[in-house]
């Protein structure tokens, strides 16, 4: 029967978990106790078996398929994240060829500046007697207001409205196709 | 990325495998490839702490996939200035603490029936030690099993398995010691009522 004030250090003692006082205690105990000195032995020996028990072979083939499993999961998981990315790529180019279509249609858009009326108003004093004088004649007849032409700077011819600019933009993912419908106003 | 993966391929020239410092640097950053070769080089402890812990085959296959998995989804959490295994090692426990948990089973097994040795030989006395030592490991309490899988299993130092552990190191030493004087016991046990 081993000291049982002595186990627990004994127990320590086979790994080397103890400090160098108590280590020391240990191996005096030892040479005096020949029930610890057995005990001492036994814990050799379980403790060699229980370490061998890391020496047991896993078949590859048990580990090969629990990362195969693994990796397998992580693709399933992966379109998540990368069709995210991808959306946020697609958003950021969409964004782009916008701005880069703005510009492009801008100068067409500056729309000169309207007539001065001064020029109009002056016109209409005449035009509005004779109206007056129309209706008189005929009052169920709206007269219609004459102008006379005014001259102005040659305005600049409209642009054709034509096709409206499309811009195709092809994902990585073949069925996703982003479309932009973009007209002469940029719109 | 690239200039890491420069770094991969200048170590894989100096080396057979890159550094695992480099692994865990290209798997954080989403490289699937270096992801794998990390598996690659923990995966038999780790599937050998579940195999210990839980004792089935085929929890332990279970619990293992949950650790990877856990990884990748973690991964990026990890403080590259931290050490790898410890980190890796307190998941495996985590997990097969949960999927014990999960599928109410104690950690330790019931002791299956009591073989015969019928034919003494060394091989077959090897034998029938592992197993007496493997079904005694299996009686101890959850936390002295976990205690003395990383400390005599996989050699950490004890301060090591107190921070895996979330113990202290006086813990892990009482756990330790408890853990060895019972799987003797049991051995003995087994021994005396054999013959």
């Amino acid at each position: 029967m081993s000291c049982p004030k002595f186990e627990r250090l004994i127990a320590l003692s086979v790994e080397g978990d103890l400090d160098a006082r108590n280590a020391r205690l240990v191996q005096e105990h030892l040479g005096e106790c020949a029930a610890c000195r057995e005990l001492h032995e036994e814990l050799l020996g379980s403790q060699a078996v229980l370490k061998a028990l890391n020496e047991d072979a896993i078949d590859p083939a048990v580990l090969g398929a629990v990362r195969r499993r693994v990796l397998e999961r992580i693709e399933d998981t992966r379109p998540s994240w990368w069709l995210a990315w991808r959306w946020r790529h697609a958003v950021a180019v969409g964004l782009t060829a916008v701005a880069v279509a703005g510009v492009a249609l801008w100068p067409e858009r500056q729309v000169p500046p309207p007539p001065a009326p001064a020029p109009v108003a002056e016109v209409r004093e005449p035009v509005a007697e004779h109206a007056s004088e129309q209706r008189g004649a005929d009052p169920g007849i709206e007269p219609r207001p004459v102008r006379k032409a005014v001259k102005h700077a040659p305005r600049k011819p409209a642009p054709p409205r034509g096709e409206p600019l499309v811009v195709k933009m092809l994902t990585d993912d073949p069925d996703v196709v982003i479309v932009w419908l973009i007209d002469k106003n940029g719109d | 990325m690239r200039e890491l993966a420069l770094t991969m391929t200048a170590a894989a020239e100096a080396s057979e495998s890159p550094e695992p410092v480099i692994l865990l640097r290209l798997a954080k950053a989403g490289d699937v490839a270096a992801f794998e070769q990390l598996i690659v080089l923990h995966e038999r402890r780790v599937f050998l702490i579940a195999l210990r812990l839980l004792r089935r085959r085929e929890d332990a296959e279970d619990a293992a996939q949950e650790v990877f998995l856990r990884l990748h989804k973690h991964l990026r959490r990890f403080d590259d200035t931290r050490e790898f295994p410890p980190w890796l090692y307190r998941v495996t426990v985590n997990v097969c603490r949960d999927l014990a948990r999960s599928r109410r089973r104690d950690w330790a097994v019931e002791v299956g029936e009591q073989r015969q040795v019928e034919d003494p030989t060394a091989e077959y006395e090897r034998r029938e030690q592992k197993r007496i030592v493997e079904e005694a490991l299996g009686r101890l309490p959850e936390k002295e099993r976990a205690a003395i899988v990383l400390r005599d299993l996989e050699g950490l130092p004890t301060k090591e398995v107190a921070r895996i552990l979330g113990s202290t190191a006086a813990t892990v030493r009482s756990q330790v010691s408890s853990a060895r004087l019972k799987i003797k016991e049991f051995a003995d046990r087994f021994r005396r009522r054999r013959t």
